[in-house]
């Protein structure tokens, strides 16, 4: 079924370039490494949080639907705008601007960078979060959004595997016809380890791998 | 007669000094609240600051019950000052400090057995 992305944009509650929306802003001291792989995105990132609310790194970042064929390479700097610790909840807010170059097909290499502004929700059986990036270079810009809700089908402890449903939609401008693609996914996590898979209605296969330490 | 009464002076100085640091001992469990903490992978900062910290001996961490229990080493203390700090570069914000008169072991039953 095609659903053009125009009508669906404005009607979506959380509009969300990360296909795995984590907080880009670790504890004071923590290395961050976060990989997504699909057959039309790959994305890694190398993150350094060397406060409680910023982070500096490096990302790596490529769409290939067949007929775009971008991608970006630079560092990234992540802040944490605000967060509200509650007694049984937590929310936050980030920003974050990344500068590099950019390839579009078989174009030169030329200077790129990438601007996003993020939201989340959660407590511990409900989640949900909001990411907007957008990516741009001489040859290309893409806006991308994605959002995600998710429950967690029990209450983990700390000591425990974390197991939650999601519910992703993503659209990015000149990428895959314009149209939003629709994500069930699987989250798993456990200590410092984090992954996800998830299918999109198309039938792409989605995994993420993320680990701090 | 002398030396009979110096030596039980100093046997009861030596035992008392014994009671006293035994009772030292059993005073070293400190319980932060704590608020926001209700992801586990997000919350691993906190038992890695106090796994380093050479005044903490055993770190338990209950995201139900918002509980970081602490164990301080034998003769050391971790200020609260320190906790605070630690629990905000780990991104969560104390609601209080609590230093109870019980083991580390019998306050982590105890938060495990409290109902949330």
């Amino acid at each position: 079924m095609k659903i053009r992305s125009g009508a669906l944009i404005g009607a979506l509650i959380f509009v969300a370039i990360q296909e795995l929306i984590a907080h880009p802003v670790a504890f004071k001291g923590a290395n961050q490494w976060r990989f997504d792989f699909s057959d039309s995105m790959q994305s890694a990132e190398l993150y350094h949080s060397y406060t409680a609310d910023k982070a500096f790194g490096m990302r790596y970042l490529r769409f290939d639907d067949h007929s775009t064929e971008d991608s970006f390479l630079g560092v990234q700097h992540n802040w944490l705008l605000h967060r509200w610790n509650l007694p049984d909840a937590q929310a936050n807010l980030y920003a974050g601007i990344g500068f590099g170059a950019a390839q579009s097909e078989s174009h030169d290499w030329s200077p790129g960078g990438l601007s996003f502004l993020q939201a989340d929700w959660e407590t511990r059986r409900w989640y949900a979060a909001w990411n907007s990036t957008v990516l741009y270079a001489q040859e290309f810009t893409h806006w991308r959004n994605v959002s995600a809700v998710g429950v967690a089908p029990y209450k983990a402890e700390y000591d425990q595997l974390n197991t939650w449903f999601l519910f992703k939609a993503e659209h990015t401008t000149e990428f895959h016809d314009n149209e939003i693609q629709f994500i069930p996914t699987l989250r798993l996590f456990k200590k410092n380890i984090f992954v996800e898979a998830g299918v999109s209605f198309e039938g792409e296969l989605r995994l993420s791998f993320m680990i701090h330490f | 007669m002398k030396t009979l009464t110096t030596s039980i002076v100093l046997i009861l100085a030596v035992a008392g000094m014994a009671v006293g640091a035994e009772k030292e001992t059993k005073h070293r469990t400190v319980v932060t609240t704590v608020n926001g903490m209700v992801c586990s992978f997000c919350a691993q900062g906190i038992e890695k600051h106090f796994k380093k910290d050479p005044s903490v001996a055993k770190v338990y961490v209950n995201l139900g019950k918002k509980a970081v229990v602490l164990e301080e080493k034998s003769g050391k203390k971790i200020a609260d000052e320190s906790i605070k700090k630690a629990v905000t570069n780990a991104g969560f914000k104390v609601v209080r400090i609590e230093r109870p008169t019980k083991t580390f072991d019998e306050v982590v039953k105890a938060v495990k057995a409290k109902k949330s």
